[in-house]
């Protein structure tokens, strides 16, 4: 009975640890980042291993785990392809520059690593934590929230909707997916889109 | 011991195929809703920069000069302007204007402003006031003391947008700008403005890593000014409050937090992510796989 009852709560305590481990690594994140914020490299770099830790920590089958990866890339593609109408959108009505290119490769690095490790987390083990406690409409709404917190201490308030919307895309591209590789590959893609679509 | 750890009862821990099949037309529902409101939220509030999903912030771009100082170059773009919309409503004791932001177009922006409401003493009648400020050459070099590091921002607002129909900023009014410099110095940078004749220094605070805030009483024209070694602001040092802030939402200028303040945030989010961590390590060992 013990163990009946200890693996029902097994699933929850988990996703609150999750959670718990999200905003540790957030904290850090801002206090390595100090004076140059979210563009930080370095901060990013520790964001991103400490999301692994904890993600290798809760479950290391499900990080190895992406999901059948045509359909992953193929979902995520698609995602990624609805995501890029903002950075298009900005990008046809400001006038961008070109930023420079050596800084690029490195950038890009982190961001990919920031994007994989957090959909890792969020729409891996802590959406299969959330889905095996309370079901599939819980783990959107609760990656769906914590997806557009996350985003509010490095880039202001005036961002919620549209990363509360975001995570809510990424949310459905796990559900059709039924991976975590499909979001990875739909964050990703997108995020690198911006440095060429500004 | 598998019937324990996976309970019958969890909701989907295992779902058949029809199960999934139920799940994937969930899922598409779920995505047509999120793209609806994707777009419906780019139309109602374009953002002012290509966001990022998470990652880390785009690099600065080159300053776009409008006449490059000697030893710099030339960017391929032209600076931009940051403009607003200022709605005015009718008040108690007269016309209100409202609070808003701008802008420029660069990565990041050369030039931002924010206006609280009631920043503008508007005439009656008045619905907007247009708010740009828009790049200029330097009219003059600083001269002895300092170096002009940024391009001279000419600020207007103008009654429902009518040439000539200039408004003044009401007194005490809090009109924040920023200024982006050319690249990120040790040394002391005021921002000053331009009163036709004269640079003079207006108290200013960094709140970036080559970004510079002020509280603007007029709207003369405004540059930055990086002063030389040794030489000291003629205007006081401010106090650290939350008074000539970035505008809300630029992250490349959003306040940073102190020294006592990032050792906190590392020591304590240092704890949170090893006690999380040994949570989940327990929860392994105790069956939850």
């Amino acid at each position: 009975m013990t163990l009946v009852l200890d693996a029902v709560h097994a699933p929850r305590a988990r996703a609150v640890a999750l959670v718990a481990g999200l905003a540790g690594a957030l904290a850090v994140r801002l206090g390595v980042a100090g004076d140059a914020g979210v563009r930080s490299v370095w901060a990013g770099a520790v964001f991103a291993v400490l999301l692994l830790a904890v993600v290798v920590l809760a479950d290391r089958a499900e990080a190895l785990r992406p999901g059948p990866w045509r359909r992953q890339v193929a979902l995520g593609g698609l995602g990624a392809l609805a995501l890029c109408v903002v950075p298009l959108v900005v990008h046809l009505t400001t006038d961008g520059g070109a930023l420079p290119a050596r800084d690029f490769p490195l950038w890009a690095l982190v961001v990919s690593a920031v994007a994989v490790t957090e959909e890792m987390l969020l729409r891996g083990v802590l959406w299969t934590a959330l889905d095996r406690w309370a079901g599939e409409w819980v783990a959107l709404g609760v990656t769906t929230v914590a997806f557009g917190l996350l985003h509010v201490p490095l880039y202001g308030w005036s961002v919620l909707v549209l990363d509360l919307v975001v995570g809510l895309l990424l949310g459905g591209v796990r559900m059709v997916s039924g991976g975590w590789g499909g979001p990875a590959v739909a964050h990703t893609l997108a995020d690198l889109a911006g440095w060429w679509l500004r | 011991m598998t019937a324990a750890t996976v309970p019958s009862s969890a909701p989907s821990s295992r779902p058949s195929p029809e199960g999934r099949v139920r799940g994937r037309r969930r899922g598409w529902v779920v995505l047509v809703a999120a793209l609806l409101a994707l777009g419906a939220t780019v139309a109602v509030r374009p953002p002012h920069a290509p966001p990022l999903y998470d990652g880390i912030g785009f690099p600065d771009e080159p300053y776009r000069w409008v006449t490059p100082p000697p030893g710099e170059s030339k960017a391929a773009a032209a600076a931009t302007p940051a403009r607003a919309t200022i709605q005015v409503t009718p008040g108690s004791s007269g016309a209100v204007s409202q609070a808003s932001r701008g802008f420029s177009s660069e990565q990041g922006p050369q030039v931002a402003f924010s206006v609280a409401e009631g920043a503008f003493a508007a005439p009656a009648k008045t619905t907007s006031i247009d708010l740009v400020a828009t790049p200029k050459a330097a009219p003059k070099p600083y001269g002895d003391g300092g170096t002009i590091v940024s391009n001279l921002y000419e600020l207007s607002a103008l009654a429902d947008g009518k040439d000539g129909a200039e408004v003044p900023l009401a007194a005490g009014a809090a009109f924040i700008v920023n200024l982006r410099a050319v690249r990120q110095t040790n040394q002391t940078v005021v921002l000053c403005t331009w009163d036709g004749a004269a640079w003079n220094q207006v108290v200013t605070r960094q709140v970036g890593t080559e970004v510079y805030a002020a509280q603007l009483s007029t709207l003369d024209p405004i540059a930055l000014v990086r002063l030389d070694q040794g030489v000291q602001a003629t205007v006081a040092a401010p106090e650290p409050t939350a008074d000539a802030a970035a505008p809300a939402g630029d992250p490349a200028t959003d306040p940073a937090s102190g020294t006592s303040n990032r050792t906190l945030l590392i020591t304590v989010g240092g704890i949170v992510v090893l006690l999380a961590g040994a949570l989940l390590v327990l929860r392994r060992r105790t069956g939850d796989e």
